[in-house]
């Protein structure tokens, strides 16, 4: 699609350009950085950090994914747990379908077929599940921009939230006596390994950040962005926006399906609430966090919120056990959420390109004032 | 002689289609109960239906037309106003029962501490306003004093479990008029503070009400716990007879009632009143209501408190029966409540009052008739056949998108 | 090519009880410059959106290079070679100069032509830039730039789609003399070297009288007049349209 732009030599600061580039050196440098993350694992025995990037990397995953659609190309999805969802209930039921060992309500299940699936071939029907809907979705919201064509998504994602919770167990006769739970108890991945399993998902991570990097950086992303900002107009230079708005819609689900096998794979289960609209507001959040149309924005997004989460964790333990009143942790966990939505409310109000964004900003804006 | 436009010659052929279908649907239903047995199981299945149809429209149009009024004069998507719903039934159980409730001390402090800062605040600014314009303050400073009364009121009701009298329903009334209050208020602040400042971006007014809406639930849940809370109410369940055998519950039977009444007080204050005028004109075009001498942020605070106790009336009356306060109760009516929007149309108000029916309708005849599972999947899937064949809604305008 | 590149026969579009454009009828030879004139309201703008596809009829038809297009829409009848601008200027504000510019170079009509040619898309950008002045400017944001140059960006990017027939929607709104003289400028030069046709909408009569070759007159949606810009400022029923009933007189006297 075109030509790739030469002119883009990203830079860390500085005034005058409209988005803020992480450099190629502090790229590479933070990916050299996660590819040595299970070392730690390797000397303490123990699994909390991997666990804890993995997650982190599976929702920079997401976010990414989401941020295209809705921040570069401006088709606002809200209901991207949808895709997500399309996902992880394509690892589970194939599991539950193909090999055995799944269980629902702690009930094991005799595999229907018993094939032995490879799991990265469930991954990728999951991600393709999702493309499929994706596309389904994007022809079907043609029509609507704005507040309506976020009603609609939002509305297809509880369609899908409440037919994995009610519908979904009476179909198959199988999970017919299971109502509200999930899949439980599906294969891990790469077998235990959890060393392994991190690094599938960062292949996966970086395989994003790349294509992401590629595709807006080109002309193909210059043609998404026009259609965020005037579809009339790119209609009127002879851009087929229907067209390239599904294309974005099936691509986005893709990223996303993929995005919830993984997030099916790491805790080894599946089930509608974890994928829910508290998912949605999660990734949305991040999203707002690293800023929203600049794709790798969702990326530093959701090591933010996990650093900012942990940190306040950490900072609550450390207050809790300075002063002795262990009050202070159980509040904590109760504040945590608060903290969480009222930090989304806040950066909303005031800093609307998102934290790290406004903050360079802020700070190189001083910086050659200071200078002059 | 009357110009038959383009709208009005849409409205009529939508509004015959819809009868027909109504009909249509109807009928198998109504036949099957008539064949069934001559006898009254069958009949009263379908005059139950019919009189849930009802029950459930009332309440639905509570939560739409509020949800319309915002929608409509603002152009704004408040996510928030499920909670609304959530609010008014939380915050009637707590100051109804107030002897119930086990609150942390360090509550009471906190909010005793954000009363007096509050009319530290008021005060002094007030009497600053005083110096600074040399005008009367008297009005200024009248319904922040009010205010703050009924909330240390309300404060020292909670915190030190008095007990009301039930006499009369005194307590109910008291708990009643504290959280109206408490939710008007708060609708205003909430429209002010959060709401105005992200207003011309509409994703942002999206994304920062449902976080609030989060927020307040998180709260809740912090403060009440994730268990459900009982709603008392004014009336004791019993099965009221009905024509030809049917009963219904009491307190279905109020909330018909009261939001039936509701419905007809908005319409007076929309159509008979200045203010109401003012907002059906903002609705229709801002600019030119500014230019009549409408104020269109009074009018938004007008439109958002508005539904806010229409929301929070309807979480007084409906929870009673429909299952008590629970954190997570805002969602639903939420979506319904917007979809109902969307359905009736922009354009027209009270379209969403007819919407509210027409999916109640669908959404108890699915329930009766085929499968209660399905109940909340028919709403959906109309939802989104609106959307993608008839985007602008029922009743709206074509273009208005 | 020669002939009709564009014909318009008994065109009418109601909303509701209002026409809005009613039978309309008229046509536009290759290689001309045709001129919409009309007050405020007369249908003007209606008429350009249907024609490029933003807005349907409910009568007649259009026939664009011989083809009858009701059925394309407006990417479509872009990619036909029919290109438009807006009133209210539309560039995308988040974007450079040079960004703006590249966009219609991703239509599929520009990518097919630009197969055919050896240049490549940076050196065509630069030399549009440069034709219509604003090749220093190149990669400053496009909200930066003032409204004079904005319009002539406006045509820019039309130009760079090669198109075969241009609608231009009131592109001297808001220029000063010297900014409507080199739009003139520029427009001239697209129509002369490029072999680009163009129905220019506009409502100001000084300038465009001097850029047109013929002109039509909308008035309450109905054609009202046609011919040479000379005769129609002496059309007593066009001075009527501007000036109210009885302006034929005044401005006879």
């Amino acid at each position: 699609m075109g030509e790739f732009s030469r002119s883009l030599m990203p830079v860390f600061f500085a005034p005058g350009t409209r988005k803020l580039k992480p450099s190629k050196w502090f790229t590479l440098g933070f990916m050299l950085f996660l590819a040595l993350v299970p070392i730690h694992y390797l000397i303490t025995d123990s699994t909390w950090i991997v666990k804890l990037f993995i997650s982190a990397n599976i929702f920079a995953i997401l976010a990414m994914s989401w941020d295209l659609l809705s921040g570069y190309t401006g088709q606002e999805n809200f209901g991207h747990h949808f895709f997500v969802g399309v996902g992880g209930y394509t690892v589970g039921l194939l599991t539950v379908a193909l090999v055995k060992g799944a269980t629902i309500e702690g009930v094991e299940l005799p595999a229907i077929m018993g094939i032995n699936v490879p799991s990265f071939v469930i991954i990728l029907v999951g991600g393709l599940a999702g493309a499929m809907f994706g596309f389904l979705i994007g022809v079907l919201c043609l029509r609507l921009a704005g507040p309506y064509l976020a009603l609609a998504t939002l509305a297809m994602g509880f369609i899908f939230i409440e037919f994995t919770d009610r519908i979904l167990p009476g179909l198959n006769p199988v999970l017919e006596t299971h109502s509200t739970e999930g899949i439980y108890n599906l294969p891990h991945l790469t077998g235990g390994n959890i060393g392994a399993l991190y690094y599938i998902v960062l292949l996966a991570l970086i395989g994003s950040l790349l294509f992401n990097y590629i595709f807006t950086r080109s002309h193909y992303g210059l043609l998404l962005k026009a259609i965020r900002e005037d579809e009339t107009a790119t209609k009127a230079l002879g851009i087929n926006t229907t067209f390239h708005k599904v294309m974005v819609f099936t691509i986005s689900a893709f990223f996303a399906g993929i995005g919830g096998t993984f997030l099916a794979y790491s805790v080894q289960a599946i089930a509608a609430s974890y994928v829910d609209t508290h998912l949605l507001l999660k990734i949305i959040s991040i999203c707002i966090l690293g800023g929203m149309g600049t794709i790798t924005g969702g990326f530093g997004g959701a090591y933010f919120l996990m650093l900012a989460l942990l940190g306040m964790d950490e900072i609550a333990r450390l207050v809790a056990d300075i002063t002795g009143i262990m009050e202070i942790r159980s509040a904590y966990k109760i504040f945590e959420d608060l903290f969480y939505y009222g930090v989304i409310i806040v950066v909303m109000l005031f800093m609307p390109e998102g934290i790290i964004t406004s903050m360079i900003k802020k700070a190189t804006a001083l910086y050659y004032r200071k200078s002059e | 002689m009357k110009v038959r436009t383009e709208r009005s010659a849409s409205r009529t052929i939508v509004t015959i289609a819809l009868f027909a279908i109504i009909l249509v649907s109807a009928t198998p239903a109504f036949a099957q109960s008539l064949q069934a047995q001559p006898g009254p199981v069958s009949l009263s299945r379908f005059l139950g239906m019919i009189q849930t149809t009802l029950i459930y429209g009332v309440f639905y149009s509570l939560l739409a037309l509020g949800f319309a009024l915002i929608f409509g004069a603002a152009r704004v998507v408040n996510l928030y106003h499920g909670t609304f719903y959530m609010l008014g039934a939380y915050l009637f159980a707590t100051f109804s029962k107030t002897s119930q409730f086990h609150l942390p001390s360090a509550a009471y402090w906190i909010l005793q501490g954000l009363i007096i800062a509050s009319a530290a605040y008021s005060v002094t600014k007030t009497v600053q306003e005083r110096k600074v314009h040399k005008i009367s303050v008297h009005g200024k400073i009248l319904l922040p004093a009010g205010i703050l009364s009924v909330a240390q009121c309300a404060l020292l009701l909670l915190f030190f479990r008095v007990h009301l009298p039930t006499a009369w329903h005194c307590n109910l009334f008291v708990g009643l008029a504290i959280s109206i209050i408490f939710i008007a208020v708060l609708s205003i602040y909430i429209n002010r503070y959060i709401i105005d400042p992200v207003r011309h971006r509409g994703v942002a007014v999206l994304i920062i009400t449902v976080a609030l809406a989060f927020f307040t639930e998180r709260l809740l849940v912090a403060v009440y716990g994730e268990s459900a809370i009982a709603v008392p109410s004014f009336v004791k369940t019993q099965a009221i007879g009905l024509i030809l055998d049917t009963t219904m519950d009491s307190k279905r039977l109020l909330m018909f009632f009261v939001g039936m009444a509701l419905i007809v007080l908005v319409w007076l204050l929309m159509n008979r009143t200045r203010i109401g005028k003012g907002v059906l004109a903002v609705a229709q075009d801002r600019e030119a209501a500014s230019l009549m001498g409408v104020n269109p942020n009074f009018v938004f605070s007008f439109a958002i408190c508005v539904s806010a106790i229409l929301a929070g009336l309807a979480g007084v009356f409906t929870t009673p029966f429909l299952g008590d306060a629970q954190p997570q109760i805002w969602l639903n009516p939420l979506i319904k409540a917007f979809a109902i929007v969307i359905l009736g149309g922009l354009g027209s108000i009270f379209g969403s009052v007819l919407a509210s029916f027409i999916l109640a309708f669908f959404e108890k005849l699915t329930k009766y008739y085929i499968s209660s599972s399905l109940e909340e999947i028919v709403f959906l899937v109309v939802i989104i056949a609106i959307l993608i064949l008839r985007p602008q809604g029922l009743f709206g305008k074509k273009g208005q998108l | 090519m020669t002939g009709k590149i564009l014909e318009v026969k008994h065109l009418t579009k109601r909303f509701g009880g209002l026409v809005a454009v009613k039978n309309v009828s008229f046509y536009t030879n290759q290689g001309e410059k045709l001129g919409i004139l009309g007050p405020n309201g007369a249908g003007k703008t209606t008429l350009l959106n249907q024609i490029s596809g933003f807005l349907a009829w409910d009568e007649g038809s259009v026939l664009y290079k011989g083809r009858d297009i009701k059925k394309l829409k407006p990417h479509e009848r872009a990619g036909m070679g029919m290109g438009r601008t807006f009133q209210l200027v539309r560039p995308f504000k988040e974007m450079t100069v040079k960004e703006n510019l590249i966009i219609p170079f991703l239509s599929p009509r520009k990518r097919r032509l630009l197969k055919k040619s050896a240049v490549s898309v940076d050196e065509t950008i630069d030399e549009i830039l440069a034709k219509v002045g604003l090749l220093g400017k190149k990669d400053t944001f496009v909200d930066q730039l003032p409204h004079g140059e904005l319009k002539k960006l406006e045509v820019a990017k039309v130009s760079a789609l090669k198109p075969d027939l241009v609608l231009l929607d009131e592109p001297f709104g808001g220029l000063s003399a010297g900014e409507i003289d080199m739009l003139s400028s520029y427009i001239n030069f697209l129509n002369k070297e490029e072999k680009i046709t163009f129905v220019i909408i506009e409502h100001r009569l000084r300038e465009f009288m001097k850029i047109v070759d013929r002109v039509v007159v909308l008035n309450y949606g109905e054609l009202i007049a046609e011919g040479a810009p000379q005769e129609i400022i002496k059309n007593p029923l066009v001075i009527e349209a501007y000036l109210g009933k009885g302006g034929a007189e005044i401005a006879a006297a």
